[in-house]
């Protein structure tokens, strides 16, 4: 069971911006990318979860062997992917608790219902772990919220719909080392051998927390190189010029 | 739609001295035939039995409405698509056309399920049952306002019966003359309802006359006049969101309120009438020392509607309100707005409207504000904003704001926006479809407003907000 | 780009009626003020006192029609209107400027260029100037044009300003007039902007006894911007109705207007707005801002911003306000040793500078500060 990217070419507005991606995510597995600005990572989190700026010219995207490319956005995520934007959207006059169980209500069957009951006291106790104040549930989704509760925010929808696959974009950006520690303890809560994660990041500190299997870089739209954790450290040590030479 | 166990909300008409003791009154057939003379208002003065002073002011009223253009200077041509002749200006109860249930369209019935209507109305709002019978259930409501000495009967039975509250203010909070529609439904009006509330009282259940008795009080010409005396409070219900056979295409409504000292009126609509109807109406209420009155609407149907609810402050430190949400979907015009004129120091007013176009529909706002000399201390807050679906939409706002003097302070402030992209995406990639994301952002921008509503109203709006939505993304 | 003079075009002008009180593009104004028949142009002009020249401008004076000192190479006169067009309600004003005025000066650069001019304004009856802007693509062009009054002589000033940006150009447009309080003025501002163009138009209004003027900028190219801009200061016995028009007829296009007014005495402001986006003119970005300071307990202000929406992906908004000058300000400055009337002198200068400062060019802020210093001096 994996999340595999095959070769993947992608363009967006004519520009391509994946140029034969090649990577694979088996359940049970965190992986790391890293790159410099406009490698295409955050292009690459888009892509997978079906936004439709982008056009896929070439290659694909498997989800535990299924190709994934007719599925639209939603669909994408109730078959289990999770993408946490590194610029998550407002949506004024709905509540996050309304919210969130919208997103779980789609995923039951026609005719089934939520507990309110049960949904509020997992919600809750999810939230306490994060360090989220309660009165969060009755907020509209991420209006006027600050960076890092937008983040925390992202994190908790997370947990609560319980995907396969986990994409998370930059979620370290803005965030001071406190709110760092509680997110990445909300990551780490969640691994388990029939789930993987992508974490794209910029700086190597959020590794320090979120302990990666591999680590990849990714430079002008592919990967070029891949290793353990070790290699963060050596691209924090070296910055990504080391890759014109490595 | 109305739970009939609640049996909290729905009131008929009261005899005066005659309390428990309702009765249906006989089944004739009237119909004044189509176009509108001086003999179509002597018919229906006679139907109704009324006063001599009441077919004057009839007559006078057919005057006026002859003598004004239609004000297509500033409103929609499409006004001049009505045509006076091809109307029937009264059709009582027996008389009204009904249908045969294979005859209701297959939406109409996906409606009445999906608002949750119960059985028993949808007969009525089908057009299937001319009559709804609802004296049954309510006898309880009816002995205890009674009770309190409030009046709640028809306005034909109010001019009659209570002529000496009724006649002080009837037109006077709207003249005949104040526009062509006013004067038109001054001339014809039937059905609408007379309430007048004693001092002190206030009234716990929202009041409404929804299923009263019979067709006229869906009627074209509805005629409302509301008094709450010194101190009382009153909340009012008119219309309701499921879709109602409607065969007459013009609707011009005339509501007065009045608020003594200290009183408070909220009221509140929903108006859901088909596609062909043209919806014309007048509504203004007076506030005196420290009252409060608030407008409460939802406009979802009709081919056009024109309403601006306007308070005219009288007395001091008096408020008005109106809270309004608008939806216009392909061939729809909703022209709504509102018109606060104050009139005393210390005054505020407050506007909130939010329109929603979709597909090829329209939504106007028109409002005024105004503020003359020499007064002090009077506050506007209006806010109205705008929410476009599709490429094809189209809305506008015309707000005047007249202030004289430095002792006021007044902000308008409008806005336009569309459901973002990025809005969608987001919602999407955690599951939703494409049409339950945008439900959940429509139904976002306008939950302030909606939780206005009285409860049984607001759950029903979403979900008819919900179903006008459908087939309406992409 | 060529401007092709219209002929006389008195025919045209004699069709027309002048505004009646039912119109509602008079809503709230004088329009019997609008009613001009019997006037003829005057004559001759003089010359009153020349103010201090601006560093690094051309200028031009002229005293009326004629022009008494001065050249630039950019700047031609020529004897005839350019043919304004009224959308807002003057057509009569417009027809007349385009039959009678004899006054046009076409401006046209391809660089960068700053110009004076300077009107003397005299006599009984009607001046009719006009001035066309062209710039061409990449140019840079600053504009000053003051109205001065050298006497107490009762003139109506009927002018047309054409403002065209090419690609790539700008144009920043400072207007002021110290109009004398028997004289009256009809302006038309019409603005054209194509792809990638900046226009900014300011107005500074503190003389006359009666102003109508109507402003209509169509951001016609991607990506253009327009501004445009007005500090308006009416005293007793003055009224100034402004009415604007925004026309988006592009994708990505963005206008932004700020209008401050400040009424003292028993002065009336109307303010009319329309922002109008064409179906298909996605990405505009439009915001319109009306704020009415209401010094005194007898000015009276009216607004009516409008939005007609006929594209869905767009951003629109608008507001007036209109409020007194807040007692914990004036308290503020009070305690601080300064006079009640001086604080309030301050703070209302205050509020007009927002508007000013957006035209973000040193020199046309300070001239347009030292006008509004003028009329404040004149305020009880």
């Amino acid at each position: 069971m994996s999340l595999t990217i095959e070769n993947l070419h992608a363009s967006v507005d004519g520009n391509e911006i994946l140029k034969g991606l090649n990577l694979e995510i088996p359940a049970g597995e965190v992986h790391a990318i890293m790159g410099p600005n406009g490698s295409g990572k955050s292009t690459l989190s888009k892509i997978i979860a079906g936004h439709d700026d982008y056009e896929v010219s070439e290659g694909r995207v498997l989800l535990d062997g299924v190709d994934i490319a007719k599925l639209a956005v939603d669909e994408r995520s109730r078959a289990g992917i999770f993408l946490a934007f590194q610029y998550p959207a407002e949506v004024p006059g709905v509540s996050n608790a309304n919210f969130l169980r919208a997103a779980l209500q789609a995923r039951l069957p026609e005719g089934e219902e939520i507990d309110a009951v049960a949904f509020y006291k997992n919600m809750y106790a999810k939230m306490d772990e994060l360090e989220m104040n309660r009165k969060f549930t009755s907020r509209s989704v991420n209006e006027g919220f600050s960076g890092g509760e937008k983040k925390r925010n992202e994190i908790l929808q997370m947990i609560m719909l319980d995907p396969r696959y986990c994409l998370l974009d930059e979620t370290d950006s803005g965030l001071d080392i406190d709110a760092l520690k509680v997110v990445a303890k909300g990551v780490n809560s969640m691994r388990s051998e029939n789930r993987g994660f992508l974490v794209i990041t910029h700086y190597q500190r959020l590794l320090d927390y979120i302990k990666p299997d591999h680590v990849h870089v990714m430079a002008d739209g592919q990967i070029v190189k891949s290793g353990g954790a070790e290699l963060a450290l050596k691209l924090e040590e070296s910055g990504y010029d080391f890759l014109k030479t490595a | 739609m109305m739970n009939s166990e609640t049996a909290t909300v729905k009131q008929v008409a009261l005899e005066k001295d005659d309390i428990g003791n309702f009765s249906f009154p006989e089944s004739h057939k009237f119909d004044a035939g189509y176009g509108l003379t001086k003999d179509t208002l002597d018919y229906i003065s006679k139907v109704k039995d009324e006063p001599a002073w009441v077919n004057e002011f009839r007559h006078k009223a057919l005057k006026t409405f002859e003598s004004k253009p239609m004000p297509t200077n500033w409103a929609t041509k499409d006004l001049e698509n009505i045509d006076f002749d091809a109307i029937r200006y009264y059709l009582s109860d027996g008389a009204q056309p009904k249908r045969s249930w294979d005859e209701v369209p297959p939406e109409v019935l996906e409606t009445f399920d999906r608002l949750g209507v119960p059985e028993q109305e949808r007969a009525f709002l089908a057009g299937v049952e001319a009559q709804y019978d609802s004296e049954a259930a309510y006898s309880n409501v009816k002995e205890a306002l009674a009770d309190e000495g409030v009046i709640f009967v028809t306005c034909s039975e109010g001019l009659k019966e209570h002529e000496e509250i009724f006649r002080p203010w009837f037109g006077k909070v709207i003249p005949t003359g104040d526009n062509k529609f006013s004067a038109l439904n001054s001339a014809v009006m039937s059905g609408g309802s007379f309430i007048y509330i004693p001092p002190g009282v206030k009234v716990k259940h929202p009041l409404q006359a929804y299923f009263r008795i019979n067709s006229e009080n869906f009627g074209q010409f509805e005629r409302t006049l509301i008094i709450a005396d010194e101190g009382s409070e009153v909340m009012y219900m008119e219309g309701c969101t499921a879709p109602k056979f409607e065969t007459a295409t013009l609707h011009s409504a005339v509501v007065e309120l009045v608020a003594m000292k200290g009183a408070k009126i909220q009221y509140i609509t929903v108006q859901n009438w088909s596609s062909n109807v043209f919806n014309l109406v007048t509504k203004r209420g007076l506030a005196h020392e420290d009252a409060e009155i608030r407008w409460i609407d939802c406009n979802i149907g009709s081919r056009l509607t024109m309403k601006y609810p306007g308070v005219v402050m009288k007395g001091e430190r008096a408020r008005g309100e109106v809270i309004s949400i608008a939806l216009a979907n392909d061939g729809q015009h909703q022209d709504t707005g509102a018109k606060m004129i104050h009139a005393a120091n210390n005054t505020t007013s407050n506007v909130i409207s939010k329109s929603i176009s979709v597909g090829e529909g329209r939504s106007t706002y028109r409002g005024q504000v105004h503020i003359p000399k020499h007064l002090k201390g009077c506050k506007n807050n209006t806010e109205c904003d705008a929410l476009l679906i599709n490429t094809k939409s189209r809305t506008d706002t015309y707000p005047a704001i007249s202030v004289k003097g430095n002792q006021h302070v007044t902000q308008h402030e409008a806005s336009v926006s569309q459901v973002s992209e990025e809005m969608l995406f987001y919602m999407q990639q955690r599951g939703l479809s494409e049409t339950q994301a945008m439900s959940l952002a429509v139904n976002g921008f306008i939950n302030d407003l909606v939780e206005e509503f009285p409860m049984e109203y607001s759950v029903e709006l979403k979900r008819l907000i919900d179903l006008e939505m459908e087939g309406s993304v992409g | 780009m060529s401007v092709t003079f219209v002929s006389p075009a008195l025919e045209k002008f004699e069709e027309l009626d002048w505004p009646v009180r039912t119109d509602e593009n008079w809503r709230f104004g004088s329009w019997k003020e609008a009613n001009l028949s019997g006037l003829e142009t005057v004559g001759a002009g003089t010359i009153g006192d020349l103010p201090e020249p601006l560093k690094g401008f051309d200028r031009l004076v002229f005293a009326n029609r004629d022009l008494v000192s001065g050249s630039s190479d950019t700047a031609e006169l020529v004897e005839g209107s350019f043919g304004p067009t009224s959308r807002l309600g003057s057509s009569k004003h417009a027809a007349l400027h385009a039959a009678k005025s004899k006054h046009t000066l076409h401006v046209r650069s391809g660089t960068d260029l700053s110009l004076e001019l300077i009107y003397f304004v005299s006599g009984e009856g009607l001046f009719l100037p006009g001035v066309v802007i062209e710039a061409e693509v990449g140019a840079n062009i600053r504009v000053v044009k003051r109205f001065i009054s050298v006497d107490d002589s009762a003139t109506v000033v009927v002018t047309a300003t054409d403002v065209r940006t090419a690609e790539n150009s700008k144009v920043t447009c400072l207007v002021t007039q110290e109009l004398n309080r028997n004289s009256k003025l009809i302006r038309f501002s019409d603005s054209t902007l194509q792809a990638s163009s900046i226009a900014k138009l300011a107005v500074v209004h503190t003389g006359a006894k009666w102003v109508r003027e109507e402003t209509y900028s169509t951001v016609g190219g991607l990506d253009a911007k327009s501004e445009i801009l007005s500090v308006a200061l009416p005293d007793t016995g003055q009224e100034y109705d402004q009415r604007t028009f925004q026309h988006h007829g592009a994708r990505n296009t963005f206008s932004d207007l700020l209008f401050k007014n400040t009424l003292f005495g028993k002065a009336t402001t109307i303010f009319s707005g329309l922002i109008f986006v064409d179906e298909g003119a996605h990405g505009t970005d439009a915001y319109q801002t009306c704020r009415n300071l209401m010094m005194t307990d007898e000015c009276e202000a009216h607004s009516m911003p409008g939005l007609e929406i006929n594209a869905d992906d767009v951003k629109c908004s608008h507001g007036s306000t209109s409020s007194r000058v807040s007692d914990e300000e004036i308290f503020y400055l009070m305690a601080r040793g300064i006079t009640a009337k001086d604080a309030r002198r301050l703070v209302a200068q205050g509020f007009s500078i927002e508007a000013i400062e957006r035209l973000e060019d040193e020199q046309l802020e300070t001239l347009a500060i030292e006008v509004v210093s003028r009329k404040f001096a004149t305020i009880e």
